[in-house]
């Protein structure tokens, strides 16, 4: 086993059977997706030798539909951020054709970008989270990793739709993925919240122009029609997400005692100080310090809490309406500034993904597309953002501009 | 000291928590039945493993509707889980599954007959859903306390009733649970019993002068395990305050545990009062009219109104109509049997003075037994028919809780028939008068009692088998001609 990329690494891959959708896909995962007998800490000492008893629900379609588990890699604890991970690593050093990656503030987004991948958080109720060791219940949901929206979509489709060990996603089943079109007609608005630029600096607002631009032109097929929209108070999705993400956090991590899994204190002279003294050893710092803060809301200050949750409403439909107009939102994945994978604390961390997370805040389908929107030497990667449940438009989109960039390789 | 509890008003609210009978726990498939042997009926979701979600089961939704629509409850449009946040081994996941925020059903009542004999309608504030918690068990291994965790209760359906700070008394306390409990079962959710654990109650008391209308500092009390418990609980606590109020102490919010032997409340813990987070991954329940109204005619006709209607239909008298609609399966087998001919007032006392006591003396209820509603009207006529007398019956009767053979068949095979006939009747007077010619004496020097003494001999000579008014004519002719 390669234990600098990998936390767990079966003898031989996995693989159920040899037909289907995803016949001979090598897929990696993370250890907080659960596959059965498989090492799943989610990177933390507190489930410190937890085998699950149980494959996911997206585990166990991926395997029906034929593809193959070659490993899990290591990731940030809790999958809050992308510090450790190495899924991307694993991903171009060849194990694995897709990566399924935990997407709670746009860690899969921001892995691919980093690496030149293309990364996709499906809409929140998709894909099932069963058998998902989460941190984040209403924002998380599992994003992939793959070389192109096409492969992503056909991952997508074998593991999507209603399960009923997950009754939080949609009764209704929502409209099939389909095979993503490599060229489609018809021309898509996109818009741009100009909002974003007060985050930019000057040459990063000109390399997403530039890209924009690019898109906007006949040589994207159809091309798009890019203008430009009003998002106000773009902030206030960090606010509202940090608030409510803390509390869930901390509801999460309560099972986390070290008593049937996980970092056990050997002292402590009776249960309630065990309980401290493991959970105080099995925690990282900025694991700790984001329970702290969601602890606080939940015993000290609910009202906060609760008005996070209002401005969550309010922030779902302000978007709603802005994709009345404009079918997608585009933005750039990252800040040209900041080092995501070197964010310690929650501030960094959350400073870090302020671009991605309100994807995650509203459960909307984003696509990160890398190589078309450069700063200098820093890839700032494109989000293709569309309405909840609208992932096969959005793919389809990610598709065309894809073919464009490979056709233009090949001039 | 004795304080002078009539100067304060006792202001009394219940919480009760009722286990529902759903074949499964609220949230997995596991069987519901907690006795099994220990840690059997689990699974990820109940064991809280990492990466389980919560399955909310539809056969606790409707049991926990009929539920409230039986304490007269409005069912809410919308209700939801919240994660009630604490950190007890109990509870391993560290919150509780409840519904804090978006009950289940609100504004119900109960009504009962107050002390003076008036009618008292008490409110009820609310009625939730929530999950049990784990079960404890406190142990020694040598000398070294262990305490074990039993997941078999833990995600067991439950209904959190919150009443009203409407009662008075400890007897009202008891009427509540009383007609609560009684309303329950008839609706088939729960089997509702507090000395099985499958119904809790705990009491919110708090004192005031005589006259006030402010709301004082209330004290919760807990483990009671009978109705009586709670009244006897309460009654202490009400004069613990009145002697604290007395003393000019203040009474602090707290929670007391009720010691059944000392017959005293003891300080248990200050009154908990933790977060409550909605649950993202529960969905919330919304009603659908329609799936209500069936809902609401599964409901059965209650204790109440089938009392009165046992008085009018079947002129009982009010304390027979109140005792045939105590529990549902009595009140149709009693319904049942008066349609098959059975005179009503006969019917119930019989019920009530042999059939409910046999019940109860062998731990069972009618469904554990082969009596029938037919087989018993068949044999209530062969006492009108004077074939078996009142004696034998009851014979008959225990064997019929056993038998499913018509009662006919077992006065025949037993040999229990009435003997009415005179010659042999005779017979055994004359038998009985000529071996105790000392008795025969006493009598005819005016000692009536020594009749009875002759009719106990010669229904014992008989078996117990005679004809009891036809050997009491023959024995007084024989005494009289003597």
């Amino acid at each position: 086993m390669d234990s600098d990329l990998f936390t767990y690494q079966p003898a031989s891959p996995l693989q159920a059977s040899r037909q289907g959708a995803l016949a001979g896909t090598q897929i990696l995962v993370q250890p907080d997706l659960s596959v059965k007998d498989w090492l799943t800490d989610a990177g933390s000492r507190a489930l410190a030798g937890f085998h699950a008893v149980m494959d996911a629900t997206t585990v166990a379609r991926a395997k029906t539909a034929g593809a193959c588990l070659t490993g899990s890699t290591h990731m940030a604890e809790l999958g809050l951020g992308i510090n450790g991970n190495t899924m991307a690593g694993a991903l171009s050093a060849g194990y694995g054709r897709v990566g399924l990656v935990t997407d709670l503030l746009g860690e899969a987004r921001m892995s691919a970008c980093l690496a030149g991948w293309y990364g996709f958080k499906p809409s929140y109720g998709l894909v099932s989270r069963f058998g998902l060791v989460g941190l984040v219940p209403s924002m998380e949901c599992t994003g992939f990793i793959a070389p192109n929206p096409a492969e992503i979509a056909a991952a997508l489709e074998a593991v999507a739709g209603p399960d009923e060990n997950d009754f939080s996603m949609p009764a209704a089943s929502p409209q099939p993925i389909g095979p993503v079109a490599a060229s489609e007609n018809g021309a898509n608005r996109i818009g741009m919240p100009r909002q974003i630029r007060e985050y930019l600096p000057a040459s990063a607002i000109e390399a997403v122009d530039a890209a924009l631009g690019r898109m906007a032109q006949a040589e994207f097929d159809a091309g798009f029609d890019i203008q430009e929209t009003d998002l106000p108070g773009f902030d206030l999705f960090s606010a509202a997400h940090q608030v409510i993400a803390s509390v869930e956090a901390s509801s999460s991590c309560g099972k986390y005692d070290g008593v049937r899994y996980g970092c056990r204190a050997e002292d402590g002279r009776d249960w309630n100080e065990m309980y401290i003294n493991s959970r105080s050893q099995a925690f990282g710092t900025r694991i700790k310090s984001f329970l702290f803060q969601g602890a606080y809301f939940q015993f000290e200050n609910y009202t906060d809490f609760e008005n996070a949750c209002i401005l969550r409403r309010k922030l779902v439909s302000r978007l709603d309406d802005l994709f009345e107009a404009t079918p997608l939102l585009a933005l750039p994945v990252r800040l040209p500034h900041a080092e995501p994978e070197r964010a310690e604390t929650i501030e960094e961390t959350y400073t870090a993904f302020g671009l991605t997370l309100p994807a995650n805040l509203a459960g909307l389908p984003a696509l990160c597309i890398p190589a078309v929107a450069r700063d200098g030497e820093t890839d700032l990667g494109l989000q293709l953002i569309g309405p909840r449940l609208s992932d096969a438009q959005v793919l389809t989109a990610g598709q065309r501009i894809y073919t464009r960039i490979q056709g233009d390789g090949n001039k | 000291m004795n304080p002078d509890t009539n100067k304060y008003e006792a202001i009394i609210g219940l919480e009760i928590h009722v286990q529902l009978n759903a074949a499964t726990k609220l949230f997995c498939d596991c069987p519901n039945q907690p006795g099994d042997a220990p840690n059997r009926n689990t699974c990820p979701v109940c064991l809280w493993l990492p990466g389980a979600i919560p399955r909310l089961s539809g056969e606790a939704v409707e049991k926990a509707v009929l539920g409230c629509l039986a304490a007269n409850c409005t069912i809410a449009e919308e209700s939801a889980f919240d994660q009630k946040v604490y950190y007890y081994p109990d509870l391993p996941k560290g919150f509780q599954l409840s519904q804090h925020h978006k009950p289940l059903a609100v504004n119900g009542w109960i009504d009962i007959i107050g002390e003076n004999g008036e009618a008292r309608r008490l409110g009820i504030h609310h009625i939730h859903m929530e999950e049990d918690v784990a079960r404890l068990v406190h142990e020694t291994e040598g000398r070294t306390p262990i305490s074990l965790v039993d997941f078999n209760r833990a995600g067991a359906p439950l209904i959190e009733i919150v009443t009203e700070p409407d009662m008075r008394s400890p007897y009202e306390a008891m009427e509540f649970l009383k007609s609560l409990r009684t309303r329950l079962r008839y609706t088939g959710c729960t089997e509702c019993s507090m000395e099985q654990g499958t119904m809790r109650a705990d009491a919110n008391i708090s004192l005031r002068p005589a006259g006030t209308e402010a709301l004082n500092t209330k004290v919760e009390v807990k483990n009671m395990n009978s109705i009586h418990h709670v009244g006897d609980a309460i009654a202490y606590e009400i004069l613990r305050q009145a002697e604290c109020l007395e003393r000019k102490e203040p009474v602090t919010l707290h929670t007391r545990l009720w010691d059944p032997d000392k017959r005293i409340t003891t300080p248990m813990r200050e009154k908990f009062a933790g977060p409550c987070v909605p649950d993202p991954s529960v969905p919330a329940i919304r009603m659908d009219a329609e799936w209500l109204e069936k809902i609401r005619q599964q409901l059965p006709e209650m204790p109440a109104q089938k009392a009165e209607r046992f008085m009018a239909d079947y002129g009982l008298a009010p304390n027979e109509a109140h005792a045939m609609s105590q529990e549902r399966d009595m009140a149709e087998f009693f319904e049942a049997a008066v349609k098959q001919v059975a005179t009503p007032h006969k019917a119930a006392t019989w019920i009530t003075g042999h059939v409910t006591p046999a019940l109860k003396e062998r731990g069972q209820s009618l469904s554990d037994t082969c009596l029938t509603p037919e087989h018993f009207a068949a044999l209530l006529s062969l006492i009108d028919q004077e074939r078996v007398n009142a004696g034998a019956a009851r014979e008959v009767l225990l064997q019929m809780l056993e038998s499913e053979a018509p009662p006919e068949e077992i006065v025949a095979k037993g040999g229990y028939q009435q003997i009415s006939d005179s010659d042999r009747l005779e017979a055994i007077v004359d038998g009985i008068l000529a071996d105790h010619p000392d008795d025969v004496a006493a009598y005819q020097n005016g000692n009536s009692k020594v009749l009875g003494f002759f009719m106990g001999l010669a229904m014992k000579a008989s078996q117990g088998k005679a004809n009891p008014r036809r050997l009491k004519e023959i024995l007084s002719k024989r005494l009289d001609s003597n």
